[in-house]
């Protein structure tokens, strides 16, 4: 299905060189498209170059697809530089754009589309979830790597089976805010991926925001938020604690060290990724003194 | 002497008939004028209010109006789901001109409509407004005046329907 949803957003050369050239959806990781430039897509981590010049014809059908032939429809997600579309594949695009009073109001030209494939890694946090758990509760839970390691990606898997439930703990309320629509993959306001039969989720509102009101309204047992890392944000989380919600975030990070100065000492449990040898690969599970625990 | 008069009642008759329908067909397409003036403020309110992509636009109207409008409609968001085409222009044509063959609107009333898709979806919520408002004005524009004329003109086409079938008559005796 997400296969299907991908190609269609494509301009047919294009489509016709991921069939030609067998590159399966489940390796895929991006394709780049820039403008008078080769086409370029990430399998298995490594970057191919294809012999075909992107021209501004397929750029310009490629956006006609990925807004149903309505960019009018997309102002605020265009505006920020990046869409989700059906089956929760991430957008970006890049080119000239037109301010307005110091903001950016629309792209005059698109130069650049990049699509992040949209994959779920059902039972990546399998060996992770045990160990956050104490005394039959889950604990506040941090998982810090540097960008494209696969934060997210636990982080969703995280939320599903804490949310449906495991043989070892009953599923619990979960409250998703999803700030860059990463989490959930939202389409319409549909999560894309599966994340759980009691998550509710606030797509594409801001983490703070989000959070005060996710606690407010729909007393979740669990808070999951992706990228933390300012004043705000740390304040929202402090409100969210005191409010009696387990809180599970992720932010970057590619040591403990990093996070020591940012003051997020109400984690009791810290997990730590790289990907020196695949994405995901855990590094080590913390607990707040910095022992680890495994 | 009688088939003569039989043979000139029949084509009196056939030809009030004639003119009846011509003047039947004239307000037939102005009521369906003043339905498709009704789909266009549908459009133009779900954009507004929803802010949706075309297609969800399309299904949502959809629901709320009668054959053609309605599988014309539903047909357009197909399509534009499917993306068989690179713009939108050219798909919105070809779903207008299958749809408004057997219609009451006339040929030129059918060109308009289908040449609407060429100015919509690109900038903003606004543009789409402002087009679809401009569009229904122009509907207005062509309805307004044959509705004035509407009765003036049904009378006229059954009087010359019957002064023809008369006259024809004349020239068989």
């Amino acid at each position: 299905m997400k296969e299907k949803q991908l190609y269609r957003i494509l301009p047919q050369r294009i489509r016709e060189i991921l069939l030609k050239n067998e590159v399966k959806f489940e390796s895929l990781q991006e394709i780049r498209m820039r403008e008078g430039q080769p086409l370029f897509m990430r399998v298995n981590g490594r970057d191919k170059e294809y012999l075909h010049f992107v021209s501004r014809e397929e750029l310009k059908e490629t956006l006609e697809y990925i807004t149903d032939y309505s960019p009018y429809a997309f102002e605020e997600e265009l505006r920020k530089g990046f869409l989700t579309i059906q089956g929760g594949h991430r957008i970006g695009i890049a080119g000239k754009v037109v301010m307005e009073q110091g903001k950016v109001k629309n792209f005059q030209y698109i130069s650049s589309i990049n699509i992040r494939v949209c994959h779920e890694v059902k039972g990546c946090a399998d060996q992770v979830l045990p160990r956050l758990v104490s005394n039959g509760k889950i604990e506040h839970t941090l998982i810090l790597s540097p960008p494209g390691c696969g934060k997210t990606t636990l982080l969703r898997d995280l939320v599903r089976q804490i949310s449906d439930g495991t043989t070892f703990m009953s599923g619990k309320n979960v409250g998703v805010v999803d700030e860059r629509c990463e989490i959930g993959g939202c389409y319409r306001g549909v999560p894309q991926n599966h994340l759980g039969r009691r998550t509710d989720i606030l797509d594409g509102c801001s983490k703070v925001e989000g959070m005060n009101m996710l606690v407010r309204s729909m007393s979740p047992e669990i808070l999951a938020v992706d990228e933390i890392g300012s004043e705000e944000d740390r304040e929202a989380i402090e409100y969210a604690i005191h409010s009696g919600v387990t809180v599970i975030a992720t932010a970057h990070g590619d040591a403990l060290e990093d996070i020591q100065s940012k003051e997020f000492f109400w984690f009791k449990k810290i997990v730590l990724l790289g990907k020196s040898e695949r994405a995901g690969e855990i590094r080590g599970i913390f607990d707040d003194r910095g022992n680890r625990i495994c | 002497m009688l088939t003569k008069v039989i043979g000139c009642g029949l084509v009196v008759c056939a030809t009030t008939a004639i003119g009846m329908r011509t003047g039947m067909e004239y307000k037939y397409r102005v009521e369906e004028l003043g339905r498709l003036k009704r789909v266009i403020w549908h459009l133009k309110g779900e954009i507004n209010y929803s802010r949706n992509a075309l297609p969800d636009v399309c299904f949502q109207v959809a629901k709320r109006v009668e054959n053609p409008y309605k599988s014309w409609l539903c047909c357009m968001g197909e399509s534009l789901e499917k993306k068989g085409y690179s713009d939108l222009g050219k798909l919105w044509q070809m779903e207008t001109l299958a749809h408004f063959e057997d219609t009451h609107l006339n040929r030129k009333d059918v060109a308009e409509l289908a040449d609407l898709g060429y100015q919509l979806g690109y900038m903003d919520v606004v543009r789409q407004e402002e087009t679809l408002k401009w569009y229904g004005a122009r509907l207005e524009e062509i309805r307004k005046p044959l509705a004035e004329k509407l009765e003036e003109r049904r009378r006229l086409c059954t009087t010359l329907g019957v002064m023809s079938g008369i006259f024809l008559a004349i020239l068989l005796i």
